[in-house]
């Protein structure tokens, strides 16, 4: 087996940045481990049909609306697009479902993109620093997945009940990253890797 | 006599004693002191010279309309030029200083100026710099320099800004901006009705014009006791409070622009945290609780240091605890001014108070009696004496509509004036909403917001009254609640804009004689001179009055004299005010820094910047690196004493004599899936795709919809419904959205998808005569046997990985250097160990790596276009690829591609250029043009040029009117504009090496 090389290796330091203050860092950063991503995008006309079969295969009731993920086992599934699916799962997973040309298409984006785990009390306000949606509690609630920008780079931003996460293609790794410590620094930021 | 602290009073803590420098002393004030109320404390009173005459100038205001005490902040390289005192918060270290003049604003060289001021009136630069004088180019190039430095305000800082800044996103249900009773009675209402509140004040203490109200009641309480239950109230809720943040700017939606303050106000601020925020709140309803702005009275010398605004007379008293003077004459033209000067006269200070008409209403006329003010019916203010500063005010009789007869002077050191109040309505203006006249009000009040998710309350709205503000707020939170679908039965309607007494009105004092120096707008030294030359001048549009005169410009944005200004134009054209109209105002309402506009935006952030996954193996082996696009591309990997020549044309020869190895990731991937993949890629593309088979690719010549190429690139099948299309690395982007919009908006019957994928994979060129060698035994399920996997072909298979393992990857059999070379795709985190593995047995087979210069050599001794030849301007035929085209079949720009102009025959076409004489070097841009026939833009350009190892000389490729056919081996000049330069060079064949490709077969 080979290990990945994760985006950010030898740029990510562990490290305490900022300001101290007495209820800890406000912002800590870690690198999740990196994980599989399979898309799976049904047709106008098989959507319903494949995600029942989708949720059948993840064994969830049923899945998310657009901009909601819903965790499955150890998968999340986010509806990121009104015809595509992310599963998200962990390395080496399989693609959780087998399509018919004419019910859809799967695909493996396992390493298309960097994700940087945002946690802390000023992980919002982080966030905000970078990208314009809107992060209060009753638009972004724990299980929100939204596809946006930050610094002329697509980002995709999704908050769980314990994290955020904030996504960039790959090749955009080391910029998000500067961005994202230097923004945080205010905060009093810990990396934690 | 000047100003001084006042024994008690003012919302200052007096027991924290904060010292400052001004113009190299050392003073003291308090905290909760401005710049501007600690040198009025200390008896300063010229603090600034003007714009254009260099005229003293002294505190005029108590607030963001300031047009005289503009100063320089700090030193070196965090100088702020132009702050107006009045807004700056008083901190422990401050240091400011007098610009615009020298050696300082007390004893200023330019005042000379200000005894020509006669020849300086609207539009004298223009007639005598471009007129008389600077006729030519360069003269008034000449002057310009001069008239600049002698004009103007401070300078900025030549260095680099040490501060950082930020630009952040915020949301909410209603911003209300404004902290005035107004705003502070909206944001707590509807905070308490359920909505997410932001609460803007660009003041660091909150309460507006409640803050100069200290003996006022609010709706029964004090006012220190409402305003502090109506911030309860709001924070209860979890309502957001931004002091020391200016809400700049009203945009689309709903979007105010903000600009926070967050350091300036620190003595030593954590190096962390950014000097100013620039917060995009993005507001569902925008309650503008923006108040009103006094305006002054143009009469004679009426910025003499000693003038300043009514009301600012007493916010100094009140707030402050500052006097702005012993001996105070209010001269005034409406019944607000009372309150105000019976404020300043009951801190002890010696009050007169100037009112127009000879019959004052009781009640006002025992309001001053009460307070020790005395009271002068029938005068006017005509003149201010006194050059440094106030020393008397010659009054006047007043004879109606302004006219005055000059009559005496009395003594005074202050000048307080109040020519009526002007509702603060820029920031709807942003929205392009116009202004309202009112004959009540005798000031423009906010126009009707129409579709606008805006509601404007208190003074702003012209109901000036506290209570009146207060009960406004609320009415107008309530509407934003109806707005919003959360309306109660019971709402309050706002009151009705009623003006808190009369207004005279009166906005210049005009005598016999002698002639006066009256100033419209201080800041940018127009004086009503000006307005009146201007409508002689023919400038009568107020658009035209502001551009000549430049009244109401710049960083003033009309604070201080649009009213007085347009009145005067009413007056000259026989117009009224309405009728004379009104200014755009624009936003920024007040300046902001460039550095918040940037935000994080700047060094290497400028822009985002994008590396490969296999960047960190070209840093271990020395590589350089090239910007392309957001790329860093490998460039080359110079040996010792080698530079970007020498190393790209070793590594490019040794690609042809042996294998060389490079990182292709850059290239743009798009996932082609479904069912109608095919049908979209032969609609898409130039030439054919439907009956590519699986296991093929195929390069693919994309056409913009104006038949110009757009973008090429190989485009591999994978099965019958699955392609892997490549994309230049320019291109990825813009391709990608051309694709996505032809299938959601022309053919959304098609079933596919696409995909990025161009950061899963990245990629490497394996090429040269031992390419084979190096790969054959990499792969496990790859035959790379001529037979097995030809030209053109494409496999998937696993690589094995030097250390153990293997990764899934994906090979074509595709040439863009001309060598036999496959292209070798990972899945991206494990492109280091791909690159390693191949990395080590292109070594071993006597192969490098070789970068992007060496890669741009390799092509163009093939004759291989890149984005420098399809550079959007040139046809499929212009670049000899036309016969690529398919004749039987429609796609995108095949329509358009056979217009007239696409089609001449004497377009510029793809040549080949060699230099006639040994050694000589053409450059990429020159000019080609026939022999003897250097003109224009000749016959064409050269594109790109390469210092070919295997020509022994420095090639080109280029576009010549007429092409080969006409011009094949003979000689045109290549013409550099930028040196002069000339080069005679031979049109040849595009391809210069391998012309029949045999060593890609094989």
């Amino acid at each position: 087996m080979v290990e990945r090389t994760q985006p950010l290796a030898g740029i990510a330091r562990a490290g305490r940045h900022g300001p101290e203050s007495a209820g800890g860092p406000g912002v800590t950063l870690s690198l999740p481990p990196r994980g599989s991503l399979w898309q799976v995008a049904p047709w106008a006309g098989t959507f319903d049909a494949v995600a029942a079969k989708l949720a059948a295969a993840l064994g969830a009731e049923a899945l998310p609306a657009p901009g909601r993920m819903a965790a499955a086992g150890d998968r999340l599934v986010a509806h990121v697009e009104p015809l595509k699916y992310w599963v998200m799962g962990p390395d080496g997973a399989e693609c959780p479902l087998a399509l018919d040309p004419e019910e859809g298409a799967t695909l493996d984006l396992s390493h298309n993109d960097s994700a940087v785990r945002v946690t802390g009390p000023k992980a919002a306000d982080l966030i905000a620093r970078l990208c314009p949606i809107d992060l209060r509690e009753r638009s972004f609630p724990p299980m929100s997945f939204a596809s946006t920008q930050a610094h002329h780079m697509i980002t995709r931003v999704l908050r769980t009940e314990a994290f955020y996460e904030v996504w960039v293609m790959r090749s955009f790794a080391q910029d998000m990253w500067e961005l994202l410590t230097h923004h945080a620094e205010q905060f009093g930021l810990a990396c934690e890797l | 006599m000047s100003g001084f602290r006042l024994s008690r009073g003012g919302r200052i803590d007096r027991a924290k004693r904060l010292a400052f420098e001004w113009d190299g002393s050392q003073h003291y004030g308090y905290q909760g002191d401005t710049l501007a109320s600690a040198l009025l404390a200390n008896g300063e009173r010229i603090l600034g010279r003007s714009f254009k005459y260099h005229r003293p100038r002294g505190v005029m205001s108590a607030g963001v309309e300031e047009s005289g005490a503009l100063v320089h902040l700090w030193r070196g390289a965090r100088r702020i030029p132009n702050a107006k005192a009045t807004q700056v918060e008083l901190i422990q270290g401050l240091e400011a200083f007098g610009q615009n003049a020298w050696p300082n604003v007390r004893i200023d060289v330019g005042a000379v100026n200000s005894l020509m001021g006669r020849f300086f009136g609207a539009g004298f630069y223009y007639k005598t710099f471009m007129g008389v004088l600077g006729r030519q180019t360069w003269e008034w190039m000449f002057f310009e320099k001069i008239i600049r430095r002698a004009a103007g305000m401070g300078s900025a800082s030549k260095e680099p800004d040490p501060d950082h800044y930020e630009i952040v996103n915020d949301h909410c249900d209603v911003a209300v901006i404004g902290s005035g009773p107004a705003g502070l009675a909206a944001a707590e209402t509807a905070a308490q009705a359920g909505l997410d509140v932001v609460l803007i004040e660009q003041d660091f203490a909150l309460g507006g014009s409640l803050l100069s109200n200290v003996a006022d009641t609010v709706e029964g309480d004090t006012v220190e006791d409402w305003q502090a239950g109506r911030l309860a109230g709001l924070s209860s809720k979890g309502g957001r409070v931004w002091n020391r943040t200016t809400a700049f700017g009203l945009y689309d939606h709903g979007v105010v622009g903000c600009l926070e303050r967050v350091t300036d106000h620190m003595v030593d601020p954590h190096h962390a945290i950014p000097r100013e925020r620039m917060r995009i709140l993005r507001a569902r309803r925008v309650i503008m609780a923006t108040g009103a702005l006094e305006r002054p009275i143009a009469f004679g010398d009426n910025d003499r240091p000693g003038v300043m605004l009514g009301h600012a007379v007493r916010t100094y008293a009140e707030r402050f605890g500052v006097a702005a003077g012993r001996r105070i004459v209010y001269a005034a033209c409406n019944d607000e001014a009372y309150d105000d000067a019976a404020s300043v006269a009951e801190k002890g200070l010696e009050v007169t108070l100037l009112d127009p008409r000879e019959v004052v209403p009781d009640h006002l006329a025992a309001m001053a009696d009460e307070a020790g003010v005395r009271l002068l019916k029938g005068y006017v203010p005509v003149e201010a004496h006194g050059r440094r500063g106030v020393t008397g005010l010659m009054i006047g009789r007043h004879l109606g509509g302004g006219k005055a007869r000059s009559e005496r002077e009395i003594g005074c050191d202050t000048i307080a004036v109040s020519g009526g109040w002007n509702p603060a309505v820029h920031l709807l203006s942003h929205r392009g909403v116009r202004p309202v006249w009112s004959d009540r009000h005798l000031a423009f009040l906010p126009g009707d917001a129409g579709r606008e998710p805006i509601h404007v309350a208190g003074s702003a709205a012209g109901v000036p009254d506290t209570e009146g503000a207060a009960l406004s707020g609320r009415a107008v939170a309530e509407a934003a609640l109806r707005a919003l679908g959360k309306g109660g039965a019971k709402s309050r309607k706002a009151p009705a804009a009623c003006p808190a007494g009369e207004t005279q009105p009166i906005y210049e004092v005009r005598v016999k004689a002698p002639k006066l120096k009256s100033f419209v707008d201080p800041q940018n030294d127009v004086t009503a001179d000006d307005v009146r030359l201007a409508e002689r001048e023919g400038y009568v549009s107020v658009e035209h009055l502001k551009r000549y005169t430049t009244l109401g410009m710049s960083t003033d944005q009309g604070k201080i004299g649009n009213v007085i200004g347009m009145a005067l134009m009413a007056e000259a054209t026989g117009k009224t005010i309405p009728e004379t109209g009104t200014t755009t105002f624009r936003p920024p309402y007040t300046p902001i820094s460039m550095g918040a506009v940037a935000g994080t935006e700047r060094g290497t952030h400028w822009r985002p910047t994008r590396r490969t996954p296999m960047h960190a193996a070209h840093e271990k082996l020395g590589g350089k690196f090239v910007d392309a696009g957001a790329w860093k591309r490998s460039w080359y990997y110079p040996k010792t004493g080698e530079n970007l020549t020498t190393a790209s044309m070793r590594e490019a020869r040794i690609v042809r004599d042996t294998v060389g190895m490079v990182d292709v990731s850059t290239l743009g991937k798009i996932q082609v899936q479904g069912p109608d993949a095919a049908e979209f890629l032969n609609r898409v593309y130039s030439n054919a795709f439907a009956k590519l088979p699986v296991g093929k690719a195929r390069y693919g010549l994309m056409l913009r919809v104006d038949g110009v190429v757009f973008d090429d690139g190989t485009t591999w099948r994978l099965s019958e419904t699955e392609f892997f299309m490549t994309t230049t690395t320019a291109n990825a982007g813009p391709v990608m959205l051309h694709l996505a919009n032809l299938l959601q908006t022309w053919w959304p019957d098609l079933r596919v998808h696409i995909s990025s994928v161009s950061d899963h994979w990245g990629g490497v060129a394996v090429a040269g005569p031992k390419a084979r060698d190096v790969l054959m035994d990499a792969f496990e399920g790859i035959d790379f046997a001529d037979q097995a996997f030809p030209f053109m072909g494409v496999r998937e298979g696993m690589l094995k990985v030097a250390g153990g393992g293997t990764v899934p990857a994906r090979v074509a059999r595709l040439s863009f250097s001309g060598e036999r070379a496959w292209e070798v795709f990972c899945p991206a985190d494990y492109c280091p160990a791909m690159w390693e593995t191949l990395l080590r047995k292109v070594q071993a087979a006597g192969g490098v790596p070789y970068g992007l210069e060496a890669l741009d050599i390799l092509r163009v001794e093939k004759g291989h276009v890149t984005a420098r030849e399809l550079d959007g301007r040139t046809t499929a035929t212009d670049c000899a690829l036309g016969g690529m085209e398919s004749k039987k079949k429609s796609y995108i720009g095949s329509v358009l591609k056979e217009r007239e102009h696409l089609t001449r025959r004497d377009r510029p076409t793809l040549v080949g250029l060699r230099p006639v004489t040994e050694g000589e070097q053409m450059k990429a841009g020159s000019i080609l043009c026939a022999q003897g026939e250097v003109v224009g833009d000749g016959l064409g350009w050269v594109s790109s040029i390469a210092d070919s190892p295997v020509m022994g000389e420095r090639i080109g490729l280029g576009f010549v009117r007429g092409g080969l056919t006409q011009w094949d081996g003979k000689t045109i000049l290549a013409e550099s504009p930028v040196d002069g330069k000339s080069v005679e060079v031979k049109v040849v064949s595009p391809h210069f090496f391998d012309p029949d490709g045999g060593r890609m077969h094989g």
